[in-house]
């Protein structure tokens, strides 16, 4: 219905609506001044407006809304209202920032995507699902976030909403590390370090969580991992590849073959057969692994778990060895059968 | 016919030797952990051993000397180790020890019937350039598995003798001292390098030890196929040994940067883990050609059918608490009786000397306190017994490593290991056995804050304390209150754990990674080998020290001597007296300002002084120190004194409880863990912490309670 006046012209008809509403009368002085431009210019908007059959004006009259510019009016106006809170309530932006952006974004949204986003706003704010709003649960997850010596896994969780999980029947997707993807894989971006400084930058980098990302070519010590997100080629250090985390779409069709890729050891539950990719623990957890006869295409499968899932029993080359899931979360494996 | 030579040049050689009078032999025994090298080792030496510590570090040393041949052959058995890395304690000690005190030879216990993983640490030993012998021990086991092992073929690939055994009816032991000999004499070669690591790694190893030879001294000292091996794997000991002590340090570890990336870039791939994974290719070659499976129903399918029900989701929990339970009913149900007749024993003699000689100091320290000392030291002996009984079984059957996997989730939570929960369960019994029981946990942090928390526990001495408290003054719901305080030991245990654990004891958690190993039928005399060390250990180490500090205190509370006109000593109220003016009695009431704000007044704090001997000492104490004669009813007219003592009120009992159960643990405590830890830094460490949480909670219980207006 607005898709026909200009940006220009629709601050015209917000600052007449509001100098209505404070003054009762609308004059062409005061919304120069307010608009920060020359007289004739307003003249002569007033009058485009006045074509189009928004105002009522003629010279040296008081400027008035016709019903349907005052329509049209209060419409653009309670946008741009709604557009700042968003900003400031659901992103937690400062008033003039939110304010200025408000502005700026109000002009490129079709009538669709404002609809949606304020259905968006309801649900945050009011969240059917859950007694707490979960716009709450993201402001304190924000905040969070935003603390600058918060680099612990909490950062992860909160947004992730889980730990690290391990593979539950019920979901489609799998979420790995890059580090754990094979050459050719394709997945959903979903970031998050738990060093938000590390997230922040690598978002800079062009990796903004929810892209489309394929790997091209793993990579190691000075050599960087190429990765396409979103079809464009994009190079990063190894030492990224632990904190960028993936959702990969399960396998569902073929049986044989319930995963297809790297995965931790950690994701995998009782009963099922694996083989060693790579270990990826330092240190000490490293050095134990290898002594003990965790090498790369070593089989093994897993036999048990304890009581909340966690220590496991895995049993490798006929030995049956116990190690914690924290543990088992630094070794990559290949799912059999 | 090469045997043949050995045999003849042997036997030529040892009639040589016998005239030149030998030098005696020193001979390390290694192997993984659950390799039977402990059998091996008793197997050889029998009741001839000799315990100590590695130095500097609370590894125990055992080691034992036998006469073979005609020579001394000291044997010293090394702990138990997957690898040689410079990771874990023991795996430092036993490195430390081959490449410091040079033994003669060294003897590896191979599982044989996991050949593959144990062949690991093997091929290492011959890499650090000493003699090796290697045991394929369990021989029997594999022959039932269906694994027939090529000894000879297998002896030829890895250029190590090897000899077969079987530990548990020490079969193959003779066998195995004949070869050591050979080795050691050096008619039979055992150090030469056999292993291959490929063309890259080799040609890399070779790089660097043509540089490593640049430096003699150097070169004399270490063996370089090990150093250059180390290097590559990026050994943090092998790099700062090489900037210490190697003339060309910098083109040592150039050629090895340069080396690494080669190979990172050739197997794209961490050099460490490249050495690792061609150890074992190498391994798997070897034993490709030399051991032959046939399929057969093995022990495997044995430990799964009993461990399909004990590491059971939801029975594993009930069923480990159901061990515990046995093994807490063994030490405590059977110790106790034999606990209480030796006290009545001790009792009754010093009762005999106090007859037989005259009254005077001499007497009262001979009676009161040396066999009082001795007496509880020896009250101690049959829980230490039976605790290592029940500890030995669950160890030697291999039901201990499941135990941590039952347990573990929890623990971790606190900060601690799933083992942390049987010294916890036994000093809910008696600490000082307790104590000892924390060897179950191989980390030095897990061990040192399980044994600094564990005391905390309400032991078999605190619980008639708390009893007659609770019985005194709630006597109305006297069960609840006991349970909860009972509660809260357990609760502050934890928490302290947490504490200590996140600010003291910080820094990376060490690798729960841990082997479950197959069940085994333990062998009697294993066990009985066991509790014979550690009961000895016992009194040798914690005994003396037990003694001397009951000595101490006994003299703080019967010194100075009141002047009494004639003695009744039976008569209560000089009894009391002379407490009162002890030197005990005068810490206790010097004190008194201090203890006034968690609501104690000086009788009780020269009680709570007596405690730290013994905890139920306190019961006794405050029956001397109000003047009670009645000494076989001290509990019940404590009680009724305590109740009609105007001075004292619910609240102050509570506090008190709280505080016997926190603070300063008992001296046979103390001495345990100064002898478990090895300095007398954590004793008095945990002396010291305990007196101080103790005394916060009792004065915040008291202070918050006579605001609230409990006080009345």
């Amino acid at each position: 219905m607005d898709q026909k006046l200009s940006e220009s012209l629709q601050d015209y008809l917000k600052i007449i609506l509001t100098l209505i509403n404070q003054k009762v009368v609308a004059r062409t002085k005061d919304i120069a001044k307010i608009k920060k431009v020359s007289m004739p210019s307003t003249t002569e908007a007033i009058k485009k407006l006045s074509k189009a059959g928004y105002v009522k004006y003629s010279a040296r009259e008081f400027i008035n809304l016709t019903p349907k510019g005052k329509q049209v009016a209060v419409y653009l106006a309670n946008r741009n209202i709604f557009l700042q809170n968003f900003l400031q309530d659901i992103l937690e932006l400062d008033e003039a920032n939110a304010s200025q952006e408000a502005c700026a974004l109000e002009h490129h949204l079709s009538g669709d995507t404002l609809e949606r986003l304020s259905l968006l706003y309801q649900f945050l704010t009011q969240c059917p699902l859950q007694k707490q709003p979960c716009v709450d649960n993201f402001k304190n997850c924000l905040k969070k976030y935003n603390s600058e010596e918060n680099t612990s896994s909490e950062n992860h969780d909160c947004f992730i909403g889980q730990q690290f999980p391990h593979i539950q029947p019920e979901n489609n997707t799998v979420h790995i590390l890059l580090s754990s993807m094979k050459e050719g894989q394709a997945g959903t971006l979903l970031l998050l370090s738990p060093n938000s400084r590390v997230t922040s930058k690598l978002i800079k980098k062009g990796f903004i969580p929810g892209s489309k990302i394929l790997l091209e070519k793993k990579g190691y010590s000075t050599f960087p991992y190429i990765i396409k997100v979103n079809s464009l080629s994009i190079e990063v250090d190894p030492e990224f590849a632990d904190s960028i985390e993936i959702a990969i779409e399960r396998n569902k069709d073929s049986k044989e073959n319930i995963l297809s890729g790297i995965f931790p050891l950690s994701y995998l539950s009782a009963d099922s057969e694996f083989r060693i990719v790579k270990i990826k623990a330092k240190g000490e957890i490293r050095r134990r692994l290898l002594d003990i006869g965790f090498i790369k295409g070593q089989k093994g499968h897993v036999v048990r778990e304890a009581l909340l899932r966690d220590p496991i029993e895995i049993n490798i080359n006929g030995t049956n060895i116990s190690l914690r899931r924290s543990e088992a979360k630094l070794i990559d494996i290949e799912v059999l059968n | 016919m090469r045997r043949h030579e050995i045999i003849g040049k042997n036997r030529h050689r040892h009639r040589q030797n016998f005239r030149n009078n030998l030098s005696p032999l020193k001979v390390a025994l290694a192997g993984n952990p659950n390799s039977g090298k402990t059998t091996i080792f008793n197997g050889i030496t029998g009741q001839r051993q000799h315990i100590s510590n590695y130095p500097g570090v609370t590894v125990e040393k055992k080691s034992g000397e036998i006469f073979f041949q005609g020579r001394t052959i000291e044997f010293i058995d090394l702990p138990g180790t997957y690898s040689l890395s410079a990771y874990s304690m023991e795996e430092i000690v036993s490195r430390d020890f081959v490449m410091k005190e040079k033994p003669d030879v060294i003897v590896d216990v191979l599982d044989s019937t996991n050949l593959d993983r144990h062949l690991y640490l093997l091929l290492q030993f011959q890499e650090l350039g000493v003699p090796v012998v290697g045991v394929l021990n369990m021989s029997d086991e594999a022959k039932q598995k269906g694994i027939n092992i090529n000894r000879k073929q297998l002896e030829n690939l890895l250029g190590i003798p090897l000899v077969r055994t079987v530990g548990k009816n020490r079969n193959g032991i003779g066998k195995l001292l004949h070869t050591i000999v050979n080795v050691a004499d050096g008619s039979v070669p055992s150090n030469k390098r056999h292993i291959n690591y490929g063309r890259e790694l080799e040609q890399a190893h070779n790089d660097i030890i043509k540089v490593l030879e640049q430096d003699n001294e150097f070169a004399d000292l270490y063996s370089l196929h090990w150093m250059a091996i180390k290097l590559l794997e990026k050994d943090s000991e092998a790099i700062q040994k090489i900037q210490k002590s190697h003339k060309f340090a910098k083109d040592v570890l150039d050629i090895t940067n340069n080396a690494i990336s080669f190979i990172e870039k050739h197997f794209s791939e961490e050099s460490d883990v490249v050495v690792s994974e061609q150890r074992y290719a190498y391994i798997h070659g070897a034993l490709r050609e030399t051991v032959k499976r046939e399929n057969k129903k093995d022990y495997t399918d044995f430990t799964e059918k009993i461990d399909r029900f004990v590491l059971n989701r939801y029975l594993g929990i009930p069923i480990f608490t159901f061990v515990m339970f046995l093994m807490y009913q063994l030490t405590f149900r059977i110790g106790n009786p034999i606990s209480n007749f030796l006290t009545t024993t001790f009792d009754s003699l010093s009762i005999f000397i106090e007859n037989m000689m005259p009254a005077g100091p001499l007497q009262e320290l001979l009676t009161e306190g040396i066999i009082g000392g001795v007496g509880g030291v020896i009250v101690f002996l049959p829980l230490v017994v039976f605790l290592f009984l029940g500890l030995s079984f669950l160890e030697d059957t291999g039901y201990m490593a499941r135990s941590a996997f039952v347990m573990d989730k929890f623990f971790h939570l606190f900060g601690l290991h799933g083992r942390s929960f049987i010294p916890f369960m036994v000093s809910s019994g008696c600490a000082v056995p307790g104590i000892l029981s924390a060897r179950v946990l191989a980390n030095p942090k897990d061990r040192i804050v399980t044994i600094l928390v564990s005391p905390l526990m309400m032991c078999g001495a605190k619980t008639p304390v708390i009893a007659m408290l609770t019985a005194a003054f709630f006597p109305k719901n006297a069960a609840f209150v006991f349970w909860c305080v009972w509660l809260s030991s357990w609760l502050i245990a934890f928490v302290l754990a947490l504490i200590f654990r996140t600010t003291l004891f910080r820094g990376e958690q060490t690798p729960f990674v841990m082997e479950l190993p197959p069940y085994r039928i333990p062998t009697l005399r294993g066990i009985f080998q066991h509790v014979w060390e550690k009961s000895w250990e016992y009194i040798k180490k914690a005994g003396t020290v037990i003694l001397a500090a009951s000595v101490i205190i006994w003299f703080l509370l019967s010194y100075p001597k009141t002047p009494v006109d004639n003695h009744f000593s039976n008569n209560p109220e000089v009894a009391s007296r002379e407490i009162v003016n002890s030197y005990g009695g005068k810490i206790g009431k010097s004190l008194e300002p201090i203890l006034k704000l968690a609501g104690f007044d000086w009788k009780i704090g020269i009680s709570l002084f007596a405690g730290t001997a013994a905890k139920e000492i306190i019961i006794s104490t405050m029956g001397i120190v109000y003047g009670i004669s009645d000494e076989n009813n001290t509990g019940e007219t404590v009680m009724n004194s305590l109740k009609s003592d105007k001075n004292y009120s619910p609240l102050i009992a509570l506090s008190l409880m709280i505080f016997i159960i926190i603070y300063v643990p008992c001296i046979a405590t103390l001495a345990m863990v100064k002898k478990e830890l090895g300095s007398w830094k954590w004793p008095l460490f945990q002396a010291g912490y305990t007196l101080l949480t103790a005394y916060g909670i009792s004065v915040i219980i008291y202070q918050v309670g006579m605001f609230l207006g409990f006080g009345g």
